[in-house]
């Protein structure tokens, strides 16, 4: 017994000289910024567009290395940003489904509906959800505030389920870097909401910046007024959206941190006008990227990167090595890997419409499985229709005054599709059926059978049965209340937390006031180990596993 | 500043860690091992995501040890599951076919895992319901016990009769009355009656009595714990009934036959049937189907309280450190998923069990792996992870230990089960069965569920163009590898 009780001495001991250790070291990890805009293609000046004039994003492109092959693995928001915070692919974690519920902006709206008016693939009917994702995949920022960085974000989160309590220690509209404590470095993140689909029709009061004479049309688009002006607006919402990432490197100048803050920049999917959100090509896929560095590699790489790398990029900068679950590879820091020679897209249910595609892609070509080519590629989804070029769109295709191009969209599919991006950027030449691409068909349909073998593609299962195997019955599980467990130290004493619901993690507070009401936005400290507490101080716990309800908050006393 | 403060912290903690290395066991000592054999236990617990069951002691083995997602019985029934379990070796056209299976008169030359170490020294002692039959291969242990066989009965009646007249163990007085004349009873109960009165509650008390008496042992142990939970009847003290709201219980969503399932895939429950309250034909109504849930899930939570019992004796014993836990059940369970109570079936819910295996020595806890296992894997697990030289020719499993190192392996390609003339192929992505004429062998009908999508096995999908191939490929494993287990040769 003696000898447990010195033992528990020394580790404790060992842990605090730990962490002051950590505080050294701690200097040596980078600031880390992330601005992050929506809907956006790489048609940016430094991408060879000249139509939106944006001088804050020339000047840091001068400065970062700029990204010419970078991807997002689902053309919308919330399952690619899914993929963004876990480093994993929707379709390994169930969260491929646009959307599962309401929880899009902060902490998520944490309710969901019994009943929506949709049906899976198999036409029963779904309910609103938040995705319980396998117990050992974590939001990365934990491991981020595990390392001692300060994790900020502002605002939206939208990661298909709500964000736990455990993952930013600030993610609200007044997320700032500049609350990090001095000791501390930061991974700050900002949304840029500007250049959104809803954009285009919410801001269409606002003077154009972008003369719609001028803007280039797509060729899968009718070249006419409606179409014009829905361009030039988005042209003009990335005017706003330049101004607005050169206010954050103003800020970050005024700190004086510019030069010692690695950035990036990326849009979290492609552009936002029809034939371009939610779809499988390029244009829906493919996104601007660049990382200013510290004191480092700036120019262009043609690198092949996707959206799940980020999460094990960002640790390996931190110098925090990516957990193995991972399915992205680190392409920056200490623990960067082999370069990828492929990558992956999916394409579920988008708001009522369920379909499935399964698509890679090289330097070169782009390979799509349709599991439903009976399914049209127009999905005709609600929402969307409120683009302001839409209805003319619409209305030229049911006149049939579309040509063979711009009619494609709406017409059912084959069962693969082949693209040469290099020579064919639009994706509107389908070598499928050309015996000259014949051996690389069949290649880029090994190599999608060879990644998909390597993991669930849970997209497969109907999504209600999914709903029911992550909700037991079509109910929210609860995580269950923390444990608090007292070591008596000679010093004070100790206090160990711990969770009864498997992949749980856990928060926690040490006030002296024993009547405090906390919320989500109070200072929550992620638990991590053992961590000491003064008679009559009182510690607040609460724990969440991801798609489940958060526990309570439990309150203890210490005597 | 700190610097020299640190270098000197640091040397004092190898110190301690020196301290401790001193104490290590020697390697010598031999591991114990304590198997807790549940009956019909599904995997319907916390750990395995089943949220609403109140598991809290199963769910903390598996936080220590290794939980096994893909683990499956050799045959759907208790005598016939256990005896394959315990010999290591799959069933056949002729051996191990239902409940009623002597290991003594089937494979007579065959080394069990308990027969394995006694002989290499170690004390084994059979509690409850490890073989099916109390005296089947009595000379395996140490000792064989089971509630109530041995107490002293004024009819002239063997150990295993009278354990087979009381095992049911009602305590309702209106129940026991029904028990006496008509060997059966209602499907369940929820008398007020403390932990250790309910025949399982009896079953711990022995356990717990075996480990406070093993500790001064110089011999290392094989101890079981045969609970008869989860079986039928499903009584539980009302204390664990009361962890669930009524209100709460659902049916299953997938309540029907599924999309062209053979017809002789589906189970009419004549197990359960024989119970007073239940109708001898047509199916239960929604109200009884609730209680029947309800039962099944209050069964779980006052066995796994009992489990709880012992795991903390293991502790206060200071043998949890040297002691291999299992926890593992004979086969799944049916709670009216595709109509169907109880088990007997080619169903993954009847195929489908929980295996938590706690090595003291492992550096991994709380592991989950999604290897594909089968029950006769046990016993090769066991023998390597205690260093024991199994027998040669007999065993059909592998060792799971490069799974316990590693639980990201993948496991088996295919693992073979077995329901009467029903086989079953299950692989990583698919659950394919065939029912075989036992004359000709020739197929009477099959069924395949595609597990990459339907893991409830909602649609039978043999018939399908696009499932050819796939077909085509189970057909021949399940008739190239398997295919003396087929025709019995």
């Amino acid at each position: 017994m003696i000898k447990h009780i010195y033992l528990l001495v020394s580790l404790m001991t060992l842990i605090s000289c730990q962490s002051q250790e950590k505080k050294v070291e701690l200097k040596k990890q980078p600031n880390i910024l992330w601005i992050v805009t929506e809907d956006i293609s790489p048609t940016l000046s430094f991408y060879g567009d000249q139509t939106a004039k944006t001088p804050n994003l020339d000047k840091l492109a001068t400065e970062s290395l700029v990204f010419d092959n970078a991807f997002a693995v689902v053309g919308v928001c919330a399952p690619t940003r899914s993929s963004i915070i876990t480093g994993m692919y929707p379709t390994s974690i169930g969260t491929m489904h646009m959307r599962t519920g309401q929880d899009v902006m902060s902490w998520g709206k944490r309710s969901y509906a019994d009943h929506v008016d949709r049906n899976d693939i198999s036409g029963n009917p779904i309910r609103q959800y938040a995705a319980v994702i396998p117990e050992y995949v974590k939001c990365f920022t934990e491991y981020m505030r595990a390392a001692g960085y300060y994790c900020t974000n502002n605002q939206k989160t939208d990661y298909q389920f709500a964000a736990p309590v455990t993952a930013w220690d600030e993610n609200n509209s007044k997320s700032h870097w500049r609350h990090a404590p001095k000791d501390k470095p930061f991974f700050s993140v900002f949304n840029i909401g500007t250049t959104h689909e809803s954009q285009l029709w919410k801001k269409s009061d606002l003077p154009l910046t972008v003369d719609p004479k001028t803007v280039p049309v797509p060729p899968y688009f009718p070249d006419n007024d409606a179409t014009r002006e829905t361009i030039a607006r988005h042209y003009s919402n990335i005017e706003l959206m330049d101004a607005e990432v050169g206010a954050f490197i103003k800020q970050l100048k005024e700190d004086g941190l510019y030069d010692n803050t690695i950035i990036f920049f990326y849009s979290d999917h492609g552009g936002p006008l029809p034939r371009q959100k939610r779809e499988i090509y390029d244009s829906g896929l493919k996104v601007p990227f660049m990382v200013k560095g510290i004191k480092t590699n700036s120019g262009r790489t043609d690198r092949m990167i996707s959206f799940v790398d980020l999460a094990p990029t960002v640790l390996s900068l931190a110098g925090v090595e990516p957990p193995l679950y991972m399915e992205g590879k680190a392409f920056l820091g200490a623990y960067q890997t082999d370069k990828r020679d492929y990558v992956l897209g999916t394409s579920d249910r988008f708001d009522e419409y369920t379909d499935r595609i399964r698509a890679i892609r090289n330097k070169q070509f782009l390979y799509l499985r349709n599991d439903f080519p009976e399914l049209t590629k127009y999905k005709d989804v609600g929402y969307r229709k409120q683009v302001p070029m839409m209805p003319t769109f619409l209305r030229l295709r049911d006149e049939g005054k579309l040509d063979a191009i711009q009619h494609m969209w709406f017409e059912t599919k084959t069962n693969e599709e082949l693209y040469d991006c290099v020579n064919d950027p639009y994706n509107i030449k389908n070598l499928a059926d050309d015996p000259a691409y014949g051996p690389i068909l069949k290649n880029m349909r090994q190599a999608l059978k060879d990644q998909m073998a390597n993991r669930p593609d849970l997209g497969l299962i109907p999504e209600s049965q999914l709903i029911n195997t992550m909700w037991p019955d079509f109910e929210q599980p609860i995580t269950k209340s923390v444990t608090f467990n007292v070591i008596e130290m000679s010093q004070g004493k100790t206090v160990s937390l711990s969770c009864a619901t498997r992949g749980a993690s856990i928060a926690y507070i040490v006030s002296d006031n024993p009547n405090e009401h906390f919320d989500f936005n109070s200072k929550w400290k992620l638990y991590t180990e053992p961590f000491s507490v003064e008679k009559g101080q009182t510690v607040y716990t609460v724990a969440q596993r991801i798609g489940y309800m958060e526990s309570k908050i439990d309150v203890f006393q210490m005597q | 500043m700190f610097r020299p403060g640190l270098a000197l912290l640091v040397l004092f903690c190898v110190a301690c860690a020196n301290i401790i290395r001193s104490n290590k066991i020697p390697e010598k000592i031999k591991p114990n091992v304590l198997l807790l054999f549940m009956d019909d236990l599904r995997p319907e617990l916390g750990t395995y995501g089943k949220v609403k069951i109140h598991s809290p002691n199963m769910d903390k083995l598996a936080s220590m040890g290794i939980q096994f997602d893909n683990a499956y019985c050799n045959v759907p029934v208790c005598g016939a599951s256990r005896a394959s379990m315990l010999t290591g070796m799959l069933p056949t056209k002729n051996r191990f076919l239902d409940y009623n299976t002597f290991v003594e008169k089937e494979t007579p030359q065959a080394i069990t895992l308990p027969q394995l170490f006694r002989q290499h020294g170690y004390t084994t002692i059979s509690n409850g319901k490890i073989y099916h039959h109390l005296d089947d291969r009595e000379t395996d242990w140490d000792e064989v016990w089971r509630p109530y066989a041995f107490d002293s009965n004024n009819r002239g009646l063997s150990p295993t009769d009278y354990w087979q007249l009381l095992w049911k163990d009602y305590q309702e007085p209106v129940n026991k009355d029904i028990y006496i004349k008509t060997n059966t009873g209602p499907a369940y109960e929820n008398a007020e009656v403390a932990d250790s009165v309910y025949i399982d509650g009896r079953l711990a008390q022995k356990v717990i009595r075996d480990i406070r008496r093993l500790r001064g042992s110089e011999k290392p142990f094989f101890l079981t714990a045969g609970f008869i939970s989860n079986h039928l009847p499903f009584n539980a003290p009302r204390t664990y009934w009361d962890y669930y709201y009524r209100d709460s219980i659902k049916q299953p969503y997938n309540n029907y036959v599924p999309k062209n399932a053979p017809k002789i895939s589906i189970s009419n429950w004549p197990e359960m049937r024989a119970y007073s309250n239940i109708p001898k034909t047509g199916q239960v109504s929604d109200s009884l189907a609730i209680d029947l849930i309800h039962g099944y899930y209050a069964t779980v939570s006052y066995v796994d309280a009992l489990i709880g019992n012992i795991l903390e004796e293991l502790k206060v014993q200071e043998l949890d450190t040297n002691t291999i836990v299992v926890l593992v059940a004979d086969h799944g369970y049916n709670l009216q998923e595709h109509t169907q109570w109880a088990k007997f079936t080619n169903y993954t819910t009847s195929t489908r069990v929980p295996l938590i295996i706690y090595d003291p020595r492992s550096k991994i806890k709380g592991g989950v792996t999604h290897a594909l296992t089968e029950l006769v894997d046990i016993y090769p697990t066991l023998s390597e992870l205690c260093g024991l030289e199994p027998p040669k020719e007999q065993l059909s499993g592998q060792s799971l230990v490069p799974v316990l190192n590693h639980p990201e392996q993948r496991g088996k390609d295919h693992i073979l089960i077995k329901k009467g003339n029903g086989f079953t192929i299950k692989t990583k992505d698919y659950c394919y069965t065939e029912y075989i004429n036992s004359k000709d062998d020739s197929v009477i009908d099959s069924m395949l569920y595609d597990h990459r999508k339907d893991v409830d096995e909602n649609e039978n999908v043999v018939r399908y163009p696009e499932y050819k191939s796939v077909v085509t490929r189970l057909h021949s494993i399940l008739h190239t590898n398997y295919k003396s287990n087929i025709t019995g040769d």
